[in-house]
């Protein structure tokens, strides 16, 4: 309703806009065309045409051998007497027709530039309901809200904030949820780590009793075949305890030491210490050649690649070739983003959407847990980032590691 | 110059005056005839106008009624015109019989003269009966062939022309000037600048000779 009044008052004001600016143009036209017509048939243009035309016929009495020319100019002067008197007949005739031809003439650009301005003002409104509508869905806490607005004027700005305060309503709530279903997994690990820690234990003394017993057993075939048995339990017992321990360190990840770094720096060290760890691959750092700075615990971040690392080598495991492990920073609307790229087989399709949930693995039993992606993403959260598979196909596999942008350092 | 509405409260006034009116003959041949046109010559509304070089045209129009609900339209005109050169005074009359009558007049009482004299046919064939003439005179103050040499002249005046300002004219411009020239060079037009009207009195037939 209020709309409605604001747009009905905006006409009013536009149209007695219009009529103002037309009578103001029309007597303003109107002192302006009379004037300049009257010059044109002014009585004193008129009475010197007069007085040249009866010049003529007295030059013709003077000098009568000229007079078919003295002759010839009167008639030409008289003819433009006459068309000057033609028109001080019509003198009021013409300055209207003239006038109502430039009336006509600005009222339609008035009308034009009127009609121009309500459309504009239309599908400003039209914008603003657009606007108000997405605003409306990001309070009620809908994802991914879209404007549509790419404009850069002032509504197309904040049509621009509103779209990426949802992007990062989503990031965070995307993040929050992957740190809550990380968390569970974590305290699982603990309590399966701590179930499985005290029956280990007992099993370790158990062995070492049977160690003791086999020893009183005269040396024989019997006691052969008890130490390769107390051998082989060991080994068993220290397989599980491994186990245990990998689950215990995913339950217990530390929190990041974040301190002020140059990532070109730490990636690029990295990159030059572990080119032979992997012989499988060749570690490549796309240097910027200049200082990338964040927020990060270098530690952790090496773990980070050493993790990703170790995927990509055990993807390439069984291609006869050498596959290449590349490192590059790629420009990003916000934060710092490290893109790591392989070119193994990529991720099969059933394992992408649950890739970084722990125990996810595509390897055979024993040949790991799934727990390097998940720890690696729960490394990243911790950081304020992320780590997002951005690209997988049967040519390779990019995961994007991103940081926040650190505060400015005071001067 | 006179506005429309000073026209029509001297038609007014004209009828109102019932001064001597013109008067009419109905011929053996059934023609209509209009003489002894009132003097509107020398009439201040008119007479400055004689002397502009301009032909000044007198429209006569005749509207003749008779019972029961008969009318009958004729019309003629008489154009005056002064010649600077020669200080004559030149007329041509024109009547429903289609003869063009050409006079020529030293003086403005010459003139006078002759158009008291003037008989003018504006009818022909009248039916017979009891007819009402009225008359009416319109005074335009150029002609025809004066109007559209003043249009022409004024659609081409200086400064619209090609040659004045050939770079700065565009199509669109010049197109637009056309239309300018053209809905102002057509309210050149001709108008009567005074009418008059009185009703017709009848004047015998003059008997024809041996």
């Amino acid at each position: 309703m209020l709309a409605l009044l604001s747009q009905r008052t905006a006409l009013l004001t536009l149209l007695a806009l219009a009529v103002a600016s037309a009578l103001v143009f029309h007597m303003f036209e109107r002192r302006l065309s009379r004037s300049w017509f009257a010059f044109g048939v002014h009585p004193e243009v008129v009475a010197a045409v007069e007085r040249s035309r009866d010049d003529q016929k007295r030059l013709a009495r003077l000098d009568p051998r000229g007079e078919a020319g003295y002759h010839r100019r009167f008639q030409e002067t008289q003819r433009l007497l006459g068309r000057l008197r033609v028109l001080e007949y019509n003198r009021h005739e013409i300055v209207r027709r003239y006038e109502v031809a430039l009336l006509v003439v600005v009222a339609a650009i008035i009308v034009l530039s009127g009609s121009a301005s309500a459309m504009r003002q239309a599908r400003q409104e039209r914008r603003l309901v657009r606007l108000q509508s997405a605003l409306g869905d990001l309070a009620s806490g809908q994802p991914d809200v879209r404007v549509g607005e790419r404009r850069g004027d002032l509504i197309g700005r904040i049509a621009g904030m509103v779209e990426e305060t949802s992007r990062r309503m989503t990031r965070d709530r995307r993040r929050l949820a992957s740190l809550e279903n990380l968390s569970a997994w974590q305290e699982s690990a603990r309590r399966h780590a701590h179930e499985i820690r005290t029956p280990l234990a007992a099993a370790r003394l158990e062995l070492a009793r049977i160690g003791d017993l086999a020893s009183t057993v005269p040396v024989g075939e019997t006691r052969d075949e008890l130490g390769r048995l107390q051998v082989s339990l060991g080994q068993e017992l220290d397989r599980l305890v491994d186990f245990t321990q990998r689950f215990t360190s995913f339950a217990r990840l530390p929190h990041p030491a974040l301190v002020r770094h140059d990532l070109t720096r730490v990636v690029a060290e990295w990159a030059e210490l572990f080119a032979a760890a992997w012989p499988e691959l060749e570690v490549r750092f796309a240097d910027p050649g200049r200082a990338v700075e964040a927020m990060v615990d270098a530690e952790m971040l090496r773990q980070v690649l050493v993790n990703l690392a170790d995927n990509s080598a055990l993807a390439l495991r069984g291609v006869a070739r050498r596959g290449t492990f590349t490192l590059a920073f790629a420009a990003v609307e916000q934060g710092i983003a490290l893109d790591v790229a392989d070119d193994g087989p990529g991720v099969a399709p059933e394992l992408r959407h649950r890739l970084f949930e722990p125990y996810t693995t595509s390897r055979r039993i024993g040949d790991g847990m799934g727990l390097g992606l998940a720890i690696s993403r729960k490394v990243l959260l911790d950081h304020g980032g992320d780590l997002e598979l951005f690209h997988t196909s049967a040519a390779g596999t990019t995961f994007r590691l991103l940081f926040p942008a650190p505060a400015p350092v005071p001067a | 110059m006179l506005s429309a509405s000073a026209a029509g409260l001297l038609l007014a006034a004209a009828a109102l005056h019932g001064g001597q009116g013109p008067a009419y003959t109905i011929g053996r041949d059934r023609t209509l005839a209009v003489s002894a046109l009132p003097e509107v010559l020398s009439l201040p509304e008119v007479r400055p106008h004689l002397n502009t070089g301009l032909t000044t045209s007198f429209i006569v129009v005749v509207k003749a009624a008779a019972e029961p609900g008969r009318k009958v339209r004729g019309a003629a005109r008489i154009d005056v015109r002064w010649e600077p050169w020669d200080e004559v005074f030149l007329t041509t009359a024109v009547g429903a019989d289609g003869r063009v009558r050409r006079d020529t007049h030293r003086s403005f009482a010459a003139l006078a003269g002759w158009w008291q004299s003037l008989e003018l046919p504006v009818a022909l064939a009248l039916p017979l009966g009891s007819w009402q003439v009225r008359v009416e005179l319109s005074v335009i103050p150029f002609s025809q062939s004066e109007q559209r040499d003043a249009q022409r002249w004024f659609s081409s005046a200086p400064g619209d022309d090609a040659a004045s300002e050939p770079a700065t004219t565009s199509p669109g411009e010049s197109r637009l000037n056309g239309v300018v020239d053209l809905l102002i060079a057509t309210s050149i037009q001709r108008r009567s600048i005074v009418r008059y009207a009185w009703p017709a009195t009848p004047r015998p037939v003059p008997a024809r000779g041996p």
